[in-house]
């Protein structure tokens, strides 16, 4: 069952978005997502997903695996759409359903406007678009080594003010490998434990919680234990930190970053050209 | 030839908390390892066998004895960090868990970790971890994540990635004891193409006595001291001594050894596995 999470996991491949640089990737992505916060009205958010399958396609990687990356967040979809559908809205507007429940009603009155819906449509759109697209640019496309090396030369500035940039990216690269194994883990865990008579899908959230603590308990023992081991296998490679290391990919621009780059900015030139223009005179 | 490894009387307890007695681990422990020899350490759970490994290694330092390695002394008072780096470069080592011991998401980002510590420049990384995946036959996985990858799998990448630092010395710390029985074997057979082809020395800390058999000498420890020293021919040629600190034989030297005693005009001590069937078909046609 745990085993179905895809976010965070990368699908080696050869497409372009693969042999993008993870400088350029991670700048454009970073782009794509002020683009998304500032797109205000349909056009906007039509071009945005337009891009968006534009992307998937260009990655190659099957849309069924892009939108099993978004299972985990789907209650979070869900409850802002109801938060957006139900707590929102012009009140100058006609309401488009009103309820009428006796008594309750008088003091809050469920109310659905135009704005509500379209607003709930939106901001589910975002997140939605959020999410596949960093994971297409990131995490599905770019080896989460490659990813922790353009997040280091990026902020390789701030090692000027003494900021453990090397390490922390180690630490990411670190995390990162352990995700699939941990999660192994835990089902395995689990399962040792449902064995014994342990219930996790029924009765109260507080029981579920509370059943939880056995399967925790021995997985942060065994997490432990492996980050020990692995200090010492680190240790006997010879690793000491980011001194005098060489890498066996170096990051090297090519014309397609830069050709990346200049379509993102001007995409995002475009979205907010539409927010002035805004043609259907629809916005958030 | 030169000893690449020399220990004097290692001794070694483990810190207790509570004040409880301390059980040492290693008593005195004197083992030579000769370059490229392959040499196999054997003794059960709690032998210090694993101590011992750790302590040639440098994770842990011995409390009274003294360790050579490459003509250096390791136990020496101005042994520093970075000569500890140096040293580590010529001996390699592979744990028991083959998760807990791959650094990268990719094989082939992991086995160019060690060198990469080291500094080596790009073109010979590459080459280095071409050769490396190639040797343990592992190139086609170069570009997957090792998480979906067999024990044994895991294993020979572990091995790559030592052999990517080209070391002198390959220690085994119960390399195979996680592993199914051809995950094992595959491990075996890159320990001896190792040992063969790359003449790099070999020390396989194990409890398997097939395993053992593999080697050119077998060490025994028992109780923190050395128990058995010989080759495998040598040391299970004694199966009583053996059997009074609850280790086994091989299957045939054991089955050869029933047979001796109900009787059987059999040639005591180790035969392999071919050996073995053609003294029993001996046997038979003579009876």
């Amino acid at each position: 069952m745990l085993k179905d999470i895809t976010l965070g996991q990368y699908f080696p491949g050869n497409s372009v978005i693969h042999r993008m640089d993870p400088r350029a990737k991670l700048i454009v992505a970073i782009l794509y997502i002020v683009a998304i916060f500032c797109a205000q009205n349909i056009i906007g958010f039509a071009a945005l997903l337009a891009v968006s399958f534009l992307l998937i396609l260009l990655s190659r990687i099957s849309i069924i695996t892009i939108l099993r990356g978004l299972k985990p967040i789907l209650f979070v979809l869900v409850f802002t759409a109801l938060i957006n559908i139900f707590l929102t809205g012009d009140a100058s507007e006609a309401p488009l359903w009103q309820a009428e429940i006796p008594i309750f009603s008088l003091v809050w009155r469920p109310t659905i406007y135009r704005i509500g819906v379209l607003r709930a449509v939106l901001t589910s759109v975002r997140v939605v678009v959020l999410i596949m697209v960093t994971s297409i640019f990131l995490t599905y496309t770019t080896s989460p080594i490659t990813l922790t090396d353009a997040i280091e030369e990026l902020l390789a500035p701030l090692k000027l003010l003494h900021v453990p940039v090397h390490d922390f990216a180690m630490m990411m690269t670190i995390a990162l490998r352990f995700i699939p194994t941990l999660i192994e883990e835990t089902d395995k865990i689990m399962n040792a434990q449902k064995a014994r008579g342990a219930d996790f899908a029924n009765g109260s959230l507080v029981k579920r919680a509370k059943a939880l603590i056995p399967v925790l308990v021995p997985l942060f023992v065994s997490a432990f234990k492996r980050a020990e081991d692995l200090a010492i296998a680190m240790e006997c490679r010879c690793y000491r930190g980011g001194k005098g290391r060489t890498k066996l990919h170096k990051l090297q621009y090519h014309a397609r970053d830069f050709v990346a780059l200049v379509l993102m900015c001007l995409f995002l030139a475009s979205i907010f050209y539409i927010n002035y223009l805004n043609p259907l005179g629809i916005s958030l | 030839m030169n000893n690449f490894i020399e220990t004097e009387h290692l001794a070694f307890s483990y810190e207790e908390e509570n004040d409880r007695q301390q059980q040492p681990a290693l008593e005195d422990v004197s083992i030579n390892v000769r370059d490229g020899e392959y040499v196999a350490i054997l003794g059960h759970n709690g032998s210090g066998k694993s101590t011992f490994a750790k302590l040639l290694n440098m994770i842990l330092a011995p409390d009274s004895g003294r360790i050579h390695i490459a003509g250096r002394e390791v136990t020496a008072p101005d042994f520093t960090e970075d000569d500890m780096f140096d040293l580590r470069r010529e001996v390699g080592m592979v744990f028991q868990n083959p998760d807990n011991q791959l650094v990268a998401t990719i094989v082939e980002e992991d086995v160019a970790f060690g060198p990469e510590n080291l500094g080596v420049p790009r073109e010979e990384l590459r080459r280095r971890v071409d050769e490396a995946l190639a040797m343990v036959g592992m190139s086609e996985y170069a570009l997957h994540a090792p998480h979906r990858l067999s024990g044994g799998q895991k294993q020979r990448i572990a091995i790559a990635g030592m052999i990517a630092m080209m070391p002198k010395c390959v220690i085994f710390d119960e390399a195979t004891a996680m592993l199914d029985p051809l995950g094992r074997r595959e491990v075996l057979k890159t320990m001896d193409m190792l040992n063969r082809e790359k003449h790099i020395a070999i020390l396989n800390i194990t409890h398997y006595m097939d395993e053992a058999a593999h080697a050119d000498r077998i060490v025994v420890v028992n109780d923190g001291r050395v128990y058995m020293d010989g080759t495998p021919s040598e040391v299970f040629s004694r199966i009583d001594e053996l059997h009074a600190i609850g280790l086994e034989a091989p299957q045939t030297t054991e089955l050869i050894d029933i047979l001796r005693q109900k009787g059987c005009s059999l040639p005591a001590g180790y035969a392999e596995d071919e050996a073995c069937v053609d003294l029993l078909v001996r046997l038979y046609e003579e009876a």
